[in-house]
């Protein structure tokens, strides 16, 4: 590949911030060393890096040979990225420095007047005055949503949670937005934070299942998200092997089985968290004796109850656990993942459970995968966001010559 | 030994379909001339092995496609000690190259029904005959002093119908063999998707909740439209293949009731052929054993559709070879169970598959050679797989 002059030297600036980044603290002749460039233009490119703020140098510790040698380092705040996991109940926003480091968190509820792209508008106005109130400059913005998108239209699909059938999200973000940004489904993005940040690292397959308001899924095989025709794979709320479909199928209700895009259908029907719920409420107004009786039922006071030896609340927990099985044992005879990572508010609450749902999948396949719960905290698909902005902030920075020519080792590849 | 049953010019001989695999009645026809043009090549010939669970056929491909078979009941290939296949496969290995009359081939790819490592490693042994370990890929190197390449049958299955078949020119495929079993193999990406222990793609092993029957002996599930199958799956579940399988189909129609289906039967494999002509013909046991095949089916392509989403499905197959005209209610019930109609295409190779995923796995080894010899000699290597050529290094490692 032949490069132009002034093409090269881009590359070469590139090349060398890149070096930067990645390393904690390098040095002139360890860039000139590692790139194979000359002493001389790596003096030159660090210091236009320098001028312009991207890299920081700090005088080195004196050795006993020689003179001391200065250190160069990335300077993570000089610039900032937008994230924000529109959820189905709440929006989640973050502002994050250059290492990925969240300076600034911004939480509201998804549902209020305007709807949701209402709440992601605010949440992101409300981070980009805080960006400049830290007089940092936004590189780029990510966000992910409970929908996915369609590769060619870029509308949202599907999306019950927030009610986005065809909605244009690309199309409204970018009329608001002044800098790069992409839209990815909330569960890829939690997949590219496990893989970035969590029990993902360094393996090659693992699943993520995302059990809360919806249920979602990202398949990492071969070190790659698997996102399919309609960037629809991992729409695990679809799934079929649930008692209840399957009771369905048994009794021949065709249309109870055949969900489409808009409705919940599925395994969705049975293990999110408003199921659970429901369940609950149609128990006790069956008559079921529980200390939830007399109160809004919600998931997290059905998993409160069951700690406490409530036995409505722990048959709940048994059919929750039965279906999520199915489910896994499903997603294992499929993939065969390392690891499957169970994460949103209903995976996360299913810790104190994992021997037992490891205990029914045991003797009924032929390799069992490592199941785990997120250690991301509550919000991994924020992570996950801070990392596809990241990545494409420097992207974005990338020479026209190298753009699209370059992959990020190490980590899930967002785009094909 | 058997006499052996030589397939000369496979391309359009119909003329000897009773021996000829290529069954030219159905979708092959006119995808045979093409795929035979797409598998000839002017470089050094190679051997294709598909060692199945109960047939073995073992091919030579020249400058016209495949120039010659031998297919063999794989049970006839057993030697009496503890090597299995492998003794009467060097055999028969040898007559193909010798009858041929092609000279020595270059490489020799393997596709065969167990658990495979990237490195061409056996992970279980197979009561067919097929010892676990490296012993199928070291034993065939030894012998014939060429590279061989050991993959999974339905992973190559997979390959071959993404490479030159039904799937060509997609990245994102899911190969369902319905056939004695359920084999299923996924190209995620252009890639294989083999798991983290080589066991991805184990669509039979879909467990299906069911109630147990009255005889509990080896276990019987029933499973209302998905129908019913002796189960070796823990209480309250059974396994798709035990219902849906072209082998426990079969079993549905000879035994219909559990408790007077001989113990011997039970979870034991037999030939799927002859539900569709029998359903056809109005035998209430097949038409109902159909019925439980599509609705079994059909929510494995959900599955595969919620999981995966990929942008085709092929099927392949003896059941598919056997009547393609179930396709369109397999088609109209995935489409009640899915979010959007899944794109169900039936394969172009039919019971080759495994025989052409062999060949391409074979060529892999070769063109990795060449890049490593490019690479050793210092030139610039610009060997370039053809559209699906990111499959090859997939296969061989």
């Amino acid at each position: 590949m032949a490069l132009r002059h002034a093409a090269m030297l881009e590359v070469n600036e590139f090349l060398v911030l890149d070096f930067i980044r990645d390393h904690a603290t390098t040095s002139r002749p360890e860039i000139a060393r590692a790139l194979g460039l000359s002493d001389s233009s790596v003096s030159r490119i660090v210091g236009r890096l320098l001028k312009s703020g991207v890299a920081v140098e700090s005088p080195g510790q004196a050795t006993t040979a020689g003179r001391p040698r200065s250190t160069i380092t990335f300077n993570h705040q000089a610039g900032a990225v937008l994230a924000v996991d529109l959820g189905g109940t709440k929006c989640h926003g973050a502002l994050a420095d250059l290492s990925g480091a969240s300076l600034f968190e911004d939480v509201r509820p998804t549902q209020g007047p305007g709807g949701a792209f209402a709440a992601l508008s605010t949440t992101i106005s409300t981070l980009r005055a805080a960006a400049s109130e830290r007089g940092s400059r936004v590189d780029a913005v990510a966000v992910g949503i409970p929908a996915f998108l369609d590769p060619v239209t870029g509308k949202a699909v599907g999306g019950p949670a927030v009610d986005w059938q065809d909605f244009e999200i690309v199309g409204s973000l970018r009329d608001t937005l002044d800098v790069p940004f992409l839209v990815e489904n909330d569960a890829n993005l939690a997949a590219l934070a496990h893989a970035w940040r969590g029990d993902g690292r360094g393996l090659r397959d693992f699943v993520t299942v995302v059990m809360g308001t919806g249920i979602g899924a990202a398949v990492v095989a071969n070190g790659r998200l698997v996102k399919g025709r309609h960037n629809a794979a991992g729409e695990l709320g679809y799934l079929l092997t649930s008692r209840e479909q399957l009771h369905a199928i048994r009794l021949g209700q065709a249309s109870e089985v055949g969900e489409r895009p808009g409705g919940y259908g599925g395994l969705e029907k049975v293990a999110a968290g408003p199921s659970i719920a429901s369940r609950a409420r149609a128990l006790i107004a069956g008559g079921a004796s529980s200390s939830l009786a007399g109160q809004p039922v919600t998931p997290e006071l059905i998993f409160v109850a069951a700690a406490a030896g409530d036995p409505l609340a722990r048959e709940i927990i048994d059919e929750l656990l039965d279906d999520t099985a199915l489910a896994l044992a499903a997603i294992t005879s499929i993939v065969d993942p390392e690891v499957i990572i169970l994460d949103g508010s209903i995976g996360r609450s299913l810790e104190p459970y994992l021997a037992e749902l490891s205990g029914r999948l045991t003797g009924r396949l032929l390799s069992i995968p490592r199941l785990c719960i997120s250690r991301l905290g509550s919000n991994a698909t924020v992570v996950g966001a801070i990392a596809a902005a990241l990545q494409l902030a420097r992207e974005q920075k990338a020479p026209s010559a190298l753009f699209g020519a370059f992959t990020v080792s190490g980590r899930v590849e967002t785009d094909a | 030994m058997p006499e052996a049953r030589f397939v000369t010019s496979l391309a359009g001989s119909a003329a000897d379909a009773g021996l000829s695999p290529w069954k030219t009645t159905w979708a092959l026809g006119a995808a045979a001339d093409r795929i035979q043009a797409e598998l000839s090549s002017n470089a050094a010939p190679v051997v294709a092995v598909d060692l199945g669970a109960t047939h073995t056929r073992v091919a030579i491909t020249g400058s016209g496609g495949f120039e010659r078979l031998i297919v063999r009941r794989t049970a006839e290939l057993l030697s009496m000690d503890d090597q299995g296949v492998i003794p009467g496969l060097l055999a028969t290995i040898q007559e193909t190259i010798g009858s041929s009359g092609l000279g020595a081939p270059a490489a020799i790819g393997v596709a065969v029904a167990a658990y495979v490592d990237p490195a061409g490693v056996i992970l279980q042994p197979r009561p067919f005959g097929i010892p676990a370990g490296s012993g199928v890929r070291d034993r065939l190197s030894d012998r014939f002093g060429i590279p061989v390449a050991v993959g999974n049958d339905a992973n190559l299955a997979a390959v071959a119908e993404v490479a030159v078949g039904a799937g060509r020119g997609l990245r994102n495929v899911a190969v369902i063999t319905l056939g004695t079993n359920i084999g299923l193999g996924i190209v995620a990406d252009g890639r294989i998707v083999r798991g983290a222990h080589g066991a991805a793609g184990e669509a039979g092993t879909l467990l299906v909740p069911a109630r147990r029957g009255r005889d509990g002996r080896g276990g019987f599930a029933r499973a209302g439209r998905l129908g019913r199958g002796a189960t070796s799956a823990p209480a309250g579940y059974a396994l798709l293949e035990e219902l849906v399988g072209g082998g426990a189909l079969r079993r549905s129609i000879e035994y219909p009731s559990g408790s007077r289906m001989p113990s011997a039967q039970l979870g034991t494999a037999s030939d799927a052929d002859g539900i569709f002509p029998r359903a056809a013909a109005g035998d209430r046991r097949a038409r109902s054993a159909v019925r439980h095949g599509i609705e079994g089916w059909a929510m494995l392509i959900a599955d595969l559709v919620a999981l995966l989403d990929p942008e085709a499905f092929v099927l392949s197959g003896g059941l598919v070879e056997e009547a393609p005209a179930f396709i369109e209610p397999l088609r109209r019930r995935a489409a009640d169970l899915c979010p959007l109609p899944p794109d169900i295409r039936i394969g172009d190779l039919g019971a080759q598959s495994g025989l052409v995923g062999a060949v391409v796995a074979a060529r892999s080894v070769l063109q990795a050679q060449v890049a490593v010899e490019a690479a050793l000699d210092g030139s610039d290597s610009s060997t370039q797989g053809r559209a699906s050529g990111h499959l090859f290094r997939e296969v061989e490692r």
